[in-house]
């Protein structure tokens, strides 16, 4: 009884501190910013259909994820008012100081994910903005996240095709249209010439391409799945795998189904094994090895081909389709990526830079 | 007699401890509220009083707070009751609450829902029929198997609960990398993080109707841990406890993963703690388990939704600090060899 009694003692006394101590951690600092108050409103439609109160000037926003973040940064870095995911250890290079101190926020993914709902709160944004594919469950999402936070939120769609439009309706949202205009027309114009000039090779003239990703080369991003969009487009994605097997990235396959599929070029993922492919003997046999056609897909601050599949992979459609049909691409390599990082990171792209993105792609023969 | 009076006297000390740090953890969070205006609040929904906060901190306390405190508690009390019951009845104090696979269907519900674009409550709710799907499975070829009941539940548990976590990591295969699978991942991380009062509203009942019978059942209890032989001899149904217990636990467990996601070592931990703190006798020693593990699972969530800006997953946390703990329970002298 006695002995009970410490013990009930000691876990009380355990409780009170850790309650304690949370007290401390969790109430420094005050909600930043003060009340909107009864600001002016307006009535916006977003693109699942759902009519928000929004206010009328808007200042500050959150994205609701990481494709969003890189959109709107583009569009509006200086409102962003908290990140869904720090930036890349990468990004120091290209982005200012200021935007790599934002509070991050975490991500929502739909189900559960890793964002908190009351830091968001506390960060009191106007606006949580989500840009992506429509999600059937989007509405309920929006809704959801709104109505827990008091903070009106969007959903504004988003695929590589529509991805100007996206920029004309954040345009008119930020009231930003002009600055909108131009990411839009970029977008536009970008996918249009790639699609050109995939018509123009035609499906007979489409270099057999593999995207390998993983510490041992051996995942593939398959044909037909979200993010072979760009694979599939520009070369002719020899990874076409049934249904079953699964559609995705990171799709683990063995070298004999690579050898199989026999690709003209393979592009390796940052990071992968593109720089010790040509000394593994199992490699070395595979004819794009042999023959040097072997490229790694540059990164900074993103992914040019995606991951997350956002923005970014303008520029891996210029680089992409550079790296297969120079000829009929025609692009100036440096003089596209520094105006892409000038337009959607807002810093300039010294050559120096551009010559150690591409040195294992484009550059990679010089 | 004297023993029992203190251990009644103990619990109702745990269940005073619990009010408390529910109290307080309303006054915890990114967003501060003063614990003035958290009265305020409170104080507001039943006398009308003249509103001195704003209606954001009104929102975030009853729209993200409230229902996460409450879940806490409840997801808490579940688990650490079914693992406790189920210590019991299976005889074996390593049993926790998904030793039935509860938790491994929960994980394939979750996961298949989320794969075909579920919103958050089909999500929950498709975690919930699963994990029940999965214990009547067990259940069914238990029955089939000669023997020992005790052996073949478990052994049905094991190799159906693996069948469905292969199922699991086969959604996983097929799932968007950028976008389902890490939500899949979070879910099976386990976290109270964007749950609302809607998830209370639908997790209340079938917790309600598992822990009130389990409740009820806690002498039977005490016999059955006895053995079977011996229960059998005091006149009790063995078969007809031991299913009752299980389908209360399972109704339990299953509303609190549906929820919470995969929450280890609750179950299995907190029982124990109790066992240390009321003995092992079930007229004390669940209504101990529950109490435990709503402060236990109530405090590690405070520490989830308070020590960084995004979210730290429940079950990474739950494990951190149950593991040590559990070795170091078992490590103390004696009482375990």
């Amino acid at each position: 009884m006695n002995k009970n009694k410490h013990k009930l003692v000691l876990l009380a006394g355990i409780t009170c501190l850790a309650l304690a101590l949370l007290t401390a951690a969790g109430c420094t600092g005050d909600p930043a910013g003060e009340p909107d108050g009864a600001r002016e409103t307006v009535t916006f439609t977003d693109s699942a259909g759902r009519e928000v109160e929004i206010p009328a000037e808007i200042s500050r926003v959150v994205p609701s994820g990481t494709m969003a973040q890189i959109v709107l940064f583009a569009l509006a870095p200086d409102k962003l008012a908290g990140l869904s995911e720090r930036w890349s250890p990468a990004a120091g290079e290209y982005l200012d100081e200021k935007y790599r101190e934002l509070p991050v926020l975490g991500q929502f993914y739909g189900g559960k994910g890793n964002h908190n709902l009351e830091e968001i709160a506390r960060v009191d944004p106007q606006l949580i903005i989500d840009v992506g594919e429509p999600k059937p469950s989007i509405a309920e999402d929006m809704d959801g996240i709104s109505e827990k936070v008091d903070i009106p939120a969007v959903h504004i769609s988003a695929t590589m095709e529509t991805m100007g439009d996206a920029y004309r309706t954040l345009g008119e949202l930020l009231g930003m249209a002009d600055e909108g205009a131009v990411l839009a027309d970029y977008c536009d114009e970008v996918y249009r010439r790639t699609r050109e000039i995939s018509e123009e090779v035609g499906a007979e003239g489409k270099k057999r391409l593999l995207y390998c990703s993983g510490d041992n080369g051996l995942n593939v991003i398959t044909a037909g799945s979200f993010h072979a969009e760009i694979v599939d487009l520009v070369g002719d994605n020899v990874a076409v795998v049934e249904e079953a097997a699964g559609k995705g990235t990171d799709n683990p396959v063995d070298l004999e189904q690579i050898a199989l599929w026999d690709p003209e070029v393979i592009i390796f993922a940052p990071g992968s094994i593109y720089s010790t492919v040509a000394g593994e003997k199992s490699w070395r046999e595979l004819t794009a090895v042999k023959e040097g056609r072997y490229y790694e897909v540059p990164a900074g601050p993103y992914n040019w081909m995606g991951f997350p599949p956002s923005v970014n992979r303008f520029m891996g459609m210029i680089w992409l389709s550079e790296l297969l049909y120079p000829d009929l691409a025609g692009y100036d390599g440096y003089k596209e990526a520094a105006r892409y990082y000038k337009l959607f990171y807002h810093c300039e792209l010294a050559e120096g830079q551009y010559r150690e993105l591409v040195a294992r792609s484009l550059l990679k023969d010089q | 007699m004297g023993r029992n009076w203190g251990n009644t006297f103990i619990v109702a000390g745990l269940f005073a401890l619990l009010l408390g740090a529910v109290i307080i953890s309303f006054g915890l969070g990114r967003y501060p509220i003063p614990l003035r205006e958290v009265l305020g609040i409170a104080l507001s929904k039943i006398y009308p009083l003249g509103q001195f906060w704003t209606d954001r901190t009104e929102t975030v306390l009853l729209q993200i707070r409230f229902p996460r405190i409450i879940l806490a508690c409840l997801v808490g009390a579940c688990l650490s009751a079914t693992g406790a019951a189920y210590q019991g009845v299976f005889q074996n104090p390593m049993a926790a609450p998904d030793i039935l696979g509860a938790s491994a269907g929960a994980a394939f519900g979750a996961a298949l829902a989320i794969l075909n674009h579920g919103r958050s409550f089909t999500i929950t709710v498709s975690a919930f029929f699963f994990s029940l799907l999965t214990v009547s499975l067990v259940y069914f070829f238990s029955r089939r198997i000669k023997g020992k009941s005790i052996l073949g539940l478990i052994l049905s548990g094991i190799v159906v609960g693996s069948l469905f976590s292969a199922a699991t990591s086969l959604v996983k295969l097929v799932a968007d990398p950028t976008d389902q699978l890490p939500a899949i991942i979070y879910w099976l991380m386990g976290s109270l993080a964007g749950v609302g009062n809607s998830d209370i509203r639908f997790a209340i009942i079938p917790m309600i109707l598992g822990l009130a019978p389990l409740l009820l059942l806690r002498w039977r209890m005490n016999v059955l841990t006895m053995g079977d032989d011996e229960s059998r001899a005091m006149g009790i149904n063995v078969h007809r406890i031991r299913f009752l217990v299980i389908i209360c636990s399972t109704l339990a467990t299953a509303a609190g993963v549906a929820v919470s996601g995969m929450v280890g070592w609750v179950g299995l931990v907190i029982p124990h703690v109790a066992r240390k703190i009321v003995g092992n006798n079930y007229l004390h020693l669940l209504p101990a388990s529950i109490l435990c593990g709503a402060i236990f699972l109530l405090l590690v969530d405070n520490v989830s939704r308070n020590l960084l800006a995004v979210e730290i997953p429940l079950g990474i946390l739950t494990a951190f600090i149950g593991a040590p703990f559990f070795i170091y329970l078992i490590t103390r002298r004696g009482e375990y060899s």
